[in-house]
């Protein structure tokens, strides 16, 4: 196991270094003078020359990626041109919100996806099937911005249910105000023990996740139902019912099993999805978390930010991967064992 | 054969959508025999032993006829008796035998909770029965706590038999056993199996395609040709003097080294 | 009695593959669906009743009308008929995402034949490369890439291209690996056929299927990705009918001139569905999986 964790995380390390000198050249790419745009387009032309000296770009190209190497493992990520602070600060002040919305709704997707793919597989060709398989396949295609909007008109205009704007209840900080820890209101409500914010907080969780939830509860009953099905018909379930074990084992411990390893396998990219997802969704709900920041960036150019989040996400999910790769193969022997 | 079968088919009939797959008249198994079930691939053998234990319901194959088991009618017995004798009157080995092994579970999770589920008192007891079955095997009862991928196909076949033997059963149906196997861990397959009938009175139905293998160990064997018994007979007489057509094409495309009649 | 042997493996025949396609009714309502909004896009100009609201046609005084007889989807904010502009909209999105296909199978099936067929340090570059586009999110990559570039539909084209290729590399190379690992190629270069007479006639056919279903269920993918560059801005422009364009333009007037964000996403959500479907209807088809389970009957 332990040669497998090596191996894998030397990997990871190649491909970080990869992934950074990509980006790189996304942002040397812009048709025009890299300089002015990472300048912004306010900047005067001395603040641009200042630019072109500390990005290096009169150095030769080995030399420019070698200061950008660097300066990125020291934290210099450049500055938004919009909040004019480091990038790096913005981006680790952002994530909190956004880890919120994405683990809460990446629980809600497996906690709906697992079982009803299981449903799915187990009366598959009939009525519970055709029914889950339809709403998964809405699902997958949903774009969330839209039903982001959709869900808001609604629970909110309509329904009056649920709140659509923001963590929580900015009044209550006057009369309850959070001790914060973790950032992340919901948590640190529940481990102070101020129901009032958890009860707000919980609340204006529920349809931003709901939204970012769809696609991987989506791929998750999918993915489900296939791996149960497939699993079914291999020999060793055969085998396990002639030794008399009744359906409900069968079905559920010795096929399920082996029929989750693929399953774990896609929640990496589930989860890189929905992240990726937040940058559509944030700024319609208020929600000040990464995916709002990176909206706001796009819309007004803000190239350091840009390329910023984008080498942020990316080596999450590299990250992301490798952990999910060792999940697996604690599961299945034979990954680490082949 | 003097004795009140163990295992006594009648008049079995198959269907799968409205095709019929197999159509046996009559086949016996007595106790302590090793019986050969011959044929090509698509004859309908496994079907045969499937549905012996009820298997063929999941690929949704309709059964009709008899199937009687120590005085109890196997075909339309309710899910629960069913659940009884497979396994534990009634075992089943397959082809592939590390496919037919739970490739996410240790050895010994599916074999203790085999014989948990069949009336072992406790998990300590349960354990001590499958280390006992295993070294019957000639297998180290260390393989116990091993993954499916990390044994060779020998010693997975060997696992499912000492299964088969723990839990005691008195009829073992093997599906092409060793057809996965080379030549000499084959050879050290049919020894085991010969044992364990010598030593418990095991009944075997033999299925398999390779004529040879089934000559070196059944007594009796049974040709199967597009799910019926085409001839039937003491094992040496229907391979070396075969009446039927069909069984003479079988046993003159069974290449021998250095002619001579076969067993 | 009628005994007949049970057979094999089933091979799929040609009535077999219909006859499977044409009783998943899923599927079916995928592939139509699909074919009308294709067909809807190429007569478009035929078929609405306003087709100059697709354009840079404006009508101040008819502007946020709600739906009616006259206008089914009703107006935006410069007086267009939105059930028009939604229309020529499957033009857009669809369209881009054909593109988008096409040159990522130009670009990548080549990449992904060198890489399993030549092996060694041409498989060893290609894959490493792949693999750190592949280490981005798609839509992350393509945000980037559309980021940097002027927002023209020519650069989410090319944005979106340039993040999805790496995917058939990858599918190809396996293919092609496990194909010139095959006896018989060996026999053929033994032979002296050339690589790129072993590469087109059996390497590449051998290849094809999977690629065909992977593309087909990327179709919706690919869509969604263009009408989420659109809705940040970064893709079509105005008066460009992008679906995607037009939610995000819609979203100032919502909740109360609901229609504008409605339509247009419904049509994304629509076309998105009906692709998947008929993605998983060819992946059905031609899944090899499906052929196992049939043989897994026994003999």
């Amino acid at each position: 196991m332990t040669r497998y964790l090596i191996r894998r995380l030397a990997l990871a390390v190649l491909v970080v270094v990869g992934v950074v000198i990509l980006t790189f050249a996304i942002a040397r790419l812009v048709p025009g003078d890299p300089a002015a745009s990472w300048a912004g387009p306010r900047a005067s032309r001395e603040e641009i020359a200042q630019v072109r000296e500390d990005l290096g770009l009169n150095l030769p190209l080995p030399a420019q990626i070698w200061r950008y190497f660097t300066g990125v493992l020291q934290g210099d990520w450049g500055t938004s041109i919009h909040t004019h602070r480091p990038v790096l600060s913005d981006i680790v002040n952002r994530v909190p919100p956004t880890i919120e919305l994405v683990v809460a709704a990446i629980a809600i997707g497996l906690a709906f996806g697992i079982p009803l793919g299981l449903v799915s597989a187990r009366w598959a060709g009939g009525i519970p099937d055709g029914l889950v398989r339809i709403v998964a396949v809405f699902a997958v295609s949903m774009p969330a911005f839209w039903l982001a909007l959709i869900l808001q008109i609604v629970f909110f205009q309509k329904l009056h249910l649920l709140p659509v704007a923001g963590q929580y209840d900015p009044n209550l900080d006057y009369t309850n105000p959070l001790m914060q820890y973790t950032r992340m209101p919901v948590v640190d409500s529940l481990i102070t023990g101020n129901w009032a914010v958890f009860r707000s907080a919980a609340s204006h969780l529920v349809l931003p996740a709901l939204v970012i939830a769809a696609y991987p509860f989506g791929v998750v009953a999918r993915m489900v139902r296939g791996s149960e099905l497939d699993t079914l018909s291999e020999d060793h379930v055969k085998a396990v019912r002639a030794l008399g074990f009744p359906e409900r084992a069968v079905f559920g411990r010795f096929a399920l099993k082996p029929a989750l390893v693929p399953v774990i396998s896609v929640i990496a990219l589930v989860f890189a999805y929905s992240l990726v997802n937040t940058f559509l969704v944030e700024a319609i709900f208020d929600w000040p978390g990464l995916g709002s920041y990176a909206a706001a960036s796009i819309g007004s150019l803000d190239t350091p930010a840009i390329i910023g989040v984008t080498l942020f996400v990316a080596i999450v999910y590299v990250l992301a991967n490798l952990v999910v790769d060792i999940v697996q193969a604690w599961v299945d022997p034979r990954i680490r064992l082949t | 054969m003097s004795a009140e079968p163990r295992l006594a088919i009648e008049g079995l009939q198959i269907r799968i959508g409205g095709r019929q797959v197999v159509d046996l008249a009559h086949l016996r198994l007595g106790p302590g025999e090793i019986v050969g079930l011959a044929g090509e691939s698509g004859s309908g053998k496994s079907m045969t032993a499937q549905a012996v234990l009820g298997l063929t319901k999941t690929i949704g194959a309709a059964v009709a006829g008899s199937v009687v088991f120590e005085g109890i009618e196997l075909v339309g017995l309710d899910d629960a008796a069913m659940r009884d004798i497979r396994g534990r009157r009634i075992a089943m080995i397959f082809q592939s035998p590390i496919s037919s092994l739970n490739p996410v579970f240790r050895v010994g999770d599916v074999f203790v909770r085999a014989l948990r589920m069949h009336g072992a008192p406790s998990k300590s007891e349960a354990v001590e029965r499958a280390k006992a079955a295993l070294r019957e095997v000639l297998l180290s009862p260390e393989l116990l706590e091993r993954y499916p991928s990390q044994l060779s196909g020998g010693q997975a076949q060997r696992v499912s038999i000492a299964m088969a033997l723990a839990l005691r059963s008195e009829v073992l149906l093997a599906d092409e056993p060793t057809s996965a196997l080379d030549v000499t861990v084959q050879a050290e397959i049919l020894d085991l199996l010969r044992g364990l009938r010598d030593e418990t009175g095991m009944s075997v139905l033999f299925i398999s395609h390779d004529l040879a293998v089934i000559a070196e160990l059944c007594e009796r064997v049974a040709v199967m040709q597009r799910g019926q018994i085409v001839e039937e007979g003491i094992a040496r007489d229907v391979l070396t003097t075969p009446t039927e057509d069909y069984t003479k094409e079988l046993v003159a495309s069974v290449p021998r080294i250095g002619g001579g009649a076969v067993a | 009695m009628n005994v007949q042997p049970l057979p094999e493996t089933v091979e799929a025949t040609r009535s077999d593959l219909v006859g499977r396609l044409r009783t998943n009714r899923l599927v079916v309502f995928g592939l139509s669906v699909s074919l009308v909004i294709v067909f809807a896009g190429i007569f478009a100009p035929l078929i609405v009743p306003y087709p100059e609201d697709a354009g840079g046609a404006a009508h101040p005084r008819e502007t946020l009308l709600v739906p009616s007889s006259q206008h089914w989807f009703g107006t935006d904010q410069l007086g267009r008929d939105v059930f028009s502009r939604v229309v020529y909209g499957a033009r857009v999105s669809p369209m881009i995402a054909f593109l988008v296909l096409l040159i990522a199978c130009l670009v990548g099936v080549p990449l992904g034949l060198a890489a399993g067929y030549f092996g060694g340090p041409i498989d060893e570059v290609i894959m490493r490369v792949t693999d750190v586009f592949l280490a981005f999110p798609a839509l992350l990559l393509a945000l980037a890439l559309a980021s940097v570039l002027p927002p023209t539909i020519g650069s989410t084209t090319i944005a979106i291209a340039v993040t999805w290729w790496p995917w058939y590399t990858r599918l190809i190379r396996g293919q092609a690996a496990s194909v010139t690992g095959r006896p018989f190629v060996e026999g053929a270069r033994a032979s002296g056929v050339s690589h790129a007479r072993i590469l087109f006639r059996h390497v590449l056919p051998n290849s094809l299927t999977p690629l065909i279903v992977q593309v087909s269920l990327d179709v919706s993918a690919v869509i969604l990705t263009v009408s989420a560059l659109s809705f940040l801005g970064l893709g079509a422009q105005d008066p460009t009918p992008e679906w995607g364009l037009m939610v995000n333009q819609g979203q100032q007037y919502f909740p109360g001139q609901w229609w504008l964000v409605t339509f247009p996403g419904l049509a994304i959500l629509i076309t998105a569905v009906a692709f998947n479907l008929m993605g998983d209807g060819l992946r059905d088809v031609f899944d090899p999986k499906m052929v196992r389970r049939r043989g897994a009957l026994g003999g």
